[in-house]
């Protein structure tokens, strides 16, 4: 299998769950699409590299963070240089906006940890490796995050109790 | 057992809330994602590339503050050696990698590849307030062409506004360039187009939605860019020093013929 062909077998398995994983983690569907697009470009014009990663995937989306964190830092050079700009991105999630708004609430660690482990699928060592944590520290967080889902999720999930102040 | 299991109510309720089938049709769905390719027509005397530029400002043609001009103009010496240190800068701050050298156990990973070394400046531009700047890449950490685009009265002096690269390849027939699709933050303020000519093109206009676009034409390249928030293909058109066409044909935005990889 060539080269071209190899890496577009793991465009095609992987940019869901990096897809997933991004939104999850910068909470904000087009800004995650542009960062995964820069973050597969990247891959492809390194792929010979990359390819000998332990895991390309979570390569990608370490890519895509980092670009994320260079993109706020060019944003305020930039914002020092214009006026403001009105911001044009949807703010409806197309999907389900109850998980969104719990999964957006958790810390940032718990949030990445639940991103990367969760919706792209990597392993506990995967994740730690990404995130510059150990496992024991991934696992932690995991449950600290899925706990606060569940509790957040059920609660939403109840019938709201008659004489009692509703606090979505 | 994995970690996972203690809580499999909680993943399968974010795996089916996060679905890919909840992206599609939606606002960013990763089918429309910009990946190979966008071509452009054949020519014999003109090789024709085109790419939109992330910008983070307001359409320049509708700022009072911040002129935009379809004539070009050349920047001034110590202007153009300002604004070529600001995009090395830059760039290599862009290409210098950040990924984690080892594993939490401590275990070195596979370097992730060199950091990459922007070339030559191949040509540039400056129109009102603002200037393109068209660099090649080392193929390797880089995307073999780097655009630049800058402002002046900033501070005094000259800003980045964005900075987009991607692999485009010139064969050496002449034949279209392949475009792929690379950007980090909204592509809707500008369109550029940039190209190599032949020694028969003294001129290039391109014909952009808000009027006609002079494009610079310099050492075997051309360079234009304009305001516009559209991707729709636009037509150019090359002719030489008598004025007679030689080319003519459409130039397409980036990625306006984006397509996932296919086997």
């Amino acid at each position: 299998m060539g080269r071209r062909s190899e890496f577009e077998q793991f465009y095609r398995q992987h940019k869901d769950p990096c897809f997933r994983a991004l939104i999850v983690s910068v909470r904000d569907a087009r800004v995650a699409d542009e960062l995964l697009s820069e973050a597969f470009t990247r891959a492809l014009a390194r792929w010979r590299d990359v390819r000998a990663h332990p895991a390309p995937a979570a390569w990608v989306v370490r890519t895509a963070i980092n670009l994320h964190r260079d993109e706020f830092r060019r944003r305020r050079r930039a914002d020092r240089l214009s006026r403001p700009v009105v911001d044009t991105v949807s703010q409806d999630p197309p999907f389900d906006p109850a998980l969104h708004r719990a999964v957006s609430a958790l810390p940032q660690r718990q949030r990445e940890v639940v991103a990367l482990r969760v919706l792209a699928d990597l392993s506990t060592e995967q994740t730690a490796a990404v995130l510059g944590i150990t496992p024991g520290t991934v696992t932690t967080h995991l449950a600290r995050g899925l706990q606060t889902l569940r509790d957040q999720l059920s609660v939403r999930n109840e019938p709201r109790p008659l004489n009692e102040e509703y606090v979505p | 057992m994995t970690d996972l299991d203690a809580f499999d109510d909680v993943v399968a309720r974010l795996r089916d809330g996060y679905s890919p089938a909840s992206f599609r049709p939606g606002a960013a769905a990763p089918a429309r994602r910009r990946a190979p390719a966008a071509i452009v027509g054949t020519a014999t005397a003109l090789t024709v590339g085109a790419f939109a530029v992330t910008s983070v400002t307001g359409l320049p043609g509708s700022d009072p503050d911040y002129a935009w001009s379809a004539t070009p103009s050349d920047l001034a010496a110590g202007e153009r050696d300002a604004v070529d240190r600001l995009c090395r800068d830059e760039f290599t701050r862009e290409f210098t990698p950040t990924l984690p050298v080892e594993d939490a156990a401590g275990n070195q990973l596979p370097d992730p590849g060199p950091s990459g070394h922007v070339g030559d400046l191949l040509v540039s531009e400056s129109r009102g307030d603002y200037a393109l700047s068209i660099y090649s890449g080392d193929e390797q950490g880089a995307p073999n062409t780097l655009a630049c685009l800058t402002r002046t009265g900033v501070d005094g002096g000259w800003g980045i506004l964005a900075l987009w690269g991607g692999p485009a390849s010139d064969d050496g027939r002449r034949s279209p360039v392949e475009v792929l699709g690379a950007s980090t933050g909204a592509l809707d303020d500008f369109a550029a187009a940039f190209g190599t000519v032949d020694g028969t093109v003294a001129d290039v206009t391109i014909a952009a939605p808000g009027g006609a676009v002079d494009a610079t034409v310099a050492s075997g390249y051309f360079l234009a860019f304009w305001p516009e928030s559209g991707r729709a293909p636009v037509s150019a058109t090359a002719t030489d020093n008598r004025g007679d066409v030689v080319w003519s044909g459409e130039v397409v935005p980036a990625f306006a013929e984006a397509t996932e990889p296919t086997e």
